[in-house]
């Protein structure tokens, strides 16, 4: 079982130069805000559970024949990259439901209603295949992962997201 | 083995695809995801036929395919032959086992088989165990 550890703090600290109390006092106070804001901005998705829920996909899928029909396992690379692009989504993303392919690829699907959805494919080698129903429309494509979501898909999961 | 296996699948026909993984169920809505849908690499996706078959005979064998691993079967997809048409796809029927059938045709290409897997999910009907 892979552990989901969370990701270190975004932000470092401040710092104006001025020294004595008062300065030491709020460069303390400072430091807990930022502290605070680190938290806030990263509990987005690790907060919600997305990355238990991720390694017990994980877990269910890492061997052969996962679905009965032959599936492949899920490779530790998958997961890998599954998570540092879960890491490195922007504060504000709606958090979406994990699941797997029978590749291998570990999914990522933000869902509002059967013509209004998105899912994304992450593979071992951290290629992401995308693929959004928009009403009437649709795109599809692939994208190459480097640490940086990239925007195309951020744009698709603001446009599934709107209420 | 039933004749009604060697028959062409009609377009009126409803096919199941049997969901033995609970990543393939939402579980905002209980229903199907496009992951039960995409094929695997030989591109032929097993389904079902239900035609001359009892719930009963159905359910039994979607619990076959999930014997072959200690898995949950947690329901299964249901899907109209003519909705898979529409996609461009074929259902073909094989010989074993019963009522099996492929559903064929897909593209190479992984993001244009995510979006015809998206098309078959809305237009799939989830029915748990």
């Amino acid at each position: 079982m892979i552990a989901a550890t969370p990701s270190p703090l975004i932000l470092g600290p401040l710092s104006s130069g001025a020294t004595g109390p008062a300065a030491q006092f709020v460069a303390e106070q400072s430091d807990e805000s930022l502290r605070r804001l680190n938290d806030s901005l990263y509990l987005g998705l690790a907060q919600s559970g997305i990355f238990e829920e991720l390694c017990g996909i994980y877990d269910q899928c890492s061997e052969p024949n996962w679905d009965g029909y032959g599936a492949n396992a899920i490779s530790v690379d998958a997961y890998g990259h599954a998570y540092r692009f879960l890491e490195s989504l922007p504060w504000g993303i709606p958090k979406p439901s994990v699941g797997a392919e029978p590749d291998g690829y570990i999914t990522l699907e933000w869902h509002r209603s059967p013509r209004w959805t998105l899912s994304v494919s992450i593979s071992p080698d951290g290629d992401l295949h995308y693929a959004a129903l928009l009403g009437a429309s649709k795109a599809f494509g692939t994208e190459p992962f480097f640490g940086e979501p990239p925007k195309t898909i951020l744009d698709l999961i603001g446009r599934v997201s709107i209420a | 083995m039933s004749e009604t296996s060697e028959l062409p699948v009609e377009d009126d026909e409803l096919l199941a695809r049997f969901v033995p993984f609970s990543g393939w169920i939402r579980p905002s809505n209980q229903t199907v995801k496009p992951d039960a849908f995409m094929p695997p690499e030989n591109l032929e996706l097993s389904v079902i036929r239900h035609v001359g078959l009892s719930i009963q005979e159905l359910w039994q064998i979607g619990q076959s395919i999930v014997a072959a691993r200690p898995a949950k079967l947690h329901g299964r997809a249901d899907i109209g032959a003519g909705d898979v048409r529409k996609q461009s796809l074929d259902v073909v029927p094989t010989s074993q086992p019963r009522n099996h059938a492929h559903i064929t045709g897909w593209p190479r290409e992984k993001s244009a088989q995510k979006i015809i897997a998206q098309e078959l999910a809305a237009s799939a009907t989830f029915i748990g165990r």
